[in-house]
């Protein structure tokens, strides 16, 4: 079944800025993709849980406790204010 | 190709002071310089620091304080595997200027054991690639060293590239690779040379730029399957700071290589020869049959779920990289300006212009599998048909030592036959790649033969955790493809 896809909407939820070629190429693409991948439905998977890890993993924290980076967390950022990485505006939008 | 020095009896001879490490990394890197100017191998090389470390690691010789399995060896590493102080990219323009604070546990491990690294290898955009030619913008496209016309195969398609080509100069050199659905496979068959992926777990992802996090893996590339084995050997192991690395106690490796002469029982899976170029085909059962003439059982075995493999691969490994991505916002790092738009037009903009197509199609396609009403029907069904071929390579390896299939189905691609391909036929072709890479088994790929001067590789599976059996068989495979 084809599955029609609104990829405007999507990559404006995805924050990736498409113009009108990319987005049309896109649509394209993606559906010939999501129309490959509709084959999926064939198996059956009743019953199955999902594998969201390949190996059975037990799950191993550190204990919670206060440590100093070993490295300038701040290394990278161009613009940063008293020890604090400046962002863009979230009000506003 | 008698190939170079094992780099374990070199790292042996540059600890008891026998060869200049200084001399032997200007050399090398003299090698990566003409390498890189003919291939575009190398994203960075590491010129003065590689240099500066040998020079030290001499002088530890020279006091009989030397040791480590890698002493002295240059080791080339992917580019999206942290190196503290040299640039890390990820072949990627929203990070091509990220120079890290700190190693890989990977890194840091190879380098403990004395491996030198001389230089950060080209790849497809975060790993997005079974060829090498979706490079992100302003990254240049690796070719092959066995025909420049032809891909390196990818995304570590620095990595078999590099490997090769220093090989054909006799010069001793392992490469750190990272497979998410086939990117030590791919390149590692298409170059003619050795990758070994372990088991999902067995080498600390610390340090690596995340594609898919439950489907990474750090693994090797070598000339041979000794040298790969001792490089995994060195960067395994748990790590308190991977949380998803395996407990297991990771033993050696690379001795495994030289115990020739076993016998195996070995299942050569049907569904990974359907499709397949029929001289991939003759030269991988033509391995497998010299393994059965020198005594090895060899049975067919079926994986019916193995055929589903690419879709739920790519649902996985899509839904998880549009998250992984989402990190990449023009704020902490790489590609950023004065942040005066608001946030929403502000990330969607410097995205737009950092991401190359495969990335922008990634993240909207992983965004879209996991959207309310779709998340059942994509990423959710992906993950149970991972649950089925899992349970179905658990039911094989009662019954095999180790599957053997194609690594690739077809021989290495030229450029021109590539760019003809929509993406849903590139993902097609990994086929062979992704039922191993889903199910988070250690597998290897070896070369098998050569077709009309291109080579076809063979590849190995074991169960999980079973790295050193996938070391035996893929050695016993490589001796009898020689």
């Amino acid at each position: 079944m084809e599955e029609k896809v609104d990829v405007g909407k999507v990559a404006r939820a995805a924050k990736v800025r498409l113009d009108a070629a990319e987005a049309a190429r896109f649509s394209w693409e993606i559906e010939g993709i999501l129309e490959n991948f509709q084959k999926l439905g064939e198996v059956d998977v009743e019953g199955i849980e999902p594998s969201f890890n390949p190996l059975r993993a037990k799950a191993e924290l550190r204990e919670d406790v206060p440590a100093p980076f070993d490295f300038d967390p701040f290394a990278n950022a161009r613009f940063v204010f008293k020890r604090k990485i400046v962002g863009p505006k979230v009000l506003g939008e | 190709m008698s190939g170079p020095e094992p780099a374990a009896s070199f790292a042996r001879r540059a600890a008891r002071g026998e060869v200049s490490i200084e001399e032997s990394v200007a050399k090398t890197l003299e090698e990566c310089e003409k390498t890189d100017s003919r291939l575009a191998c190398f994203n960075t090389i590491c010129g003065e620091p590689a240099l500066s470390r040998a020079r030290a690691l001499d002088g530890l010789a020279k006091e009989g304080k030397a040791a480590g399995r890698l002493f002295g060896v240059p080791v080339s590493v992917k580019d999206n595997i942290c190196t503290k102080g040299v640039r890390t990219t990820a072949g990627s323009a929203i990070i091509s200027d990220y120079v890290p604070p700190m190693s890989a546990t990977a890194v840091e491990r190879i380098e403990a054991e004395g491996g030198i690294v001389v230089g950060k290898t080209a790849m497809d955009e975060f790993g997005f690639g079974g060829f090498c030619v979706n490079v992100g913008k302003g990254f240049r496209v690796p070719r092959n060293p066995l025909d420049e016309k032809r891909v390196t195969g990818g995304s570590s398609g620095g990595c078999g590239a590099v490997t090769a080509a220093l090989a054909a100069a006799g010069i001793p050199h392992a490469s750190l690779a990272e497979s998410t659905g086939g990117s030590i496979t791919s390149p590692a068959c298409f170059c003619g040379v050795v990758g070994i992926t372990p088991t999902y777990g067995r080498v600390s992802r610390w340090g690596l730029i995340d594609f898919a996090s439950s489907l990474d893996k750090i693994g090797s590339i070598g000339a041979n399957v000794e040298d790969a084995a001792l490089l995994l050997e060195a960067a395994q192991g748990a790590d308190a700071r991977d949380m998803t690395s395996r407990p297991e106690p990771a033993g050696p490796l690379a001795d495994a290589a030289r115990g020739l002469g076993k016998r195996f029982r070995l299942g050569v899976p049907k569904e990974f020869f359907e499709g397949v170029d029929p001289r991939v085909s003759d030269l991988v059962w033509g391995a497998v049959k010299k393994l059965e003439a020198e005594g090895s059982e060899v049975g067919e075995v079926s994986l019916p779920t193995a055929k589903y493999a690419v879709p739920a691969y790519y649902l996985i490994a899509v839904s998880e990289a549009s998250t992984n991505l989402a990190r990449f916002n023009g704020t902490r790092f790489g590609l950023q300006r004065e942040p005066e738009q608001a946030f929403g037009e502000y990330f969607s903009e410097i995205r737009a212009e950092g991401f190359g197509d495969e990335a922008k199609r990634r993240v909207i396609l992983g965004t879209f599998a996991r959207m309310a009403g779709y998340r059942g029907k994509y990423y959710l069904r992906a993950m149970k048909v991972r649950t089925r071929i899992i349970a179905e390579f658990a039911r094989a390896f009662e019954k095999y030592d180790a599957l053997v299939a194609p690594s690739m189905p077809i021989l290495p691609p030229t450029f021109e036959e590539v760019s003809g391909l929509a993406p849903h036929e590139a993902y097609a072709l990994d086929l062979c790649t992704t039922p191993p890479n889903i199910a988070g088994i250690p597998h290897a790929s070896v070369p098998a033969g050569m077709a009309g001067g291109l080579p076809a590789g063979a590849q190995v599976m074991c169960a999980h955790l079973q790295e050193r059996r996938v070391v035996e068989v893929a050695s016993a495979l490589e001796a009898v493809s020689k």
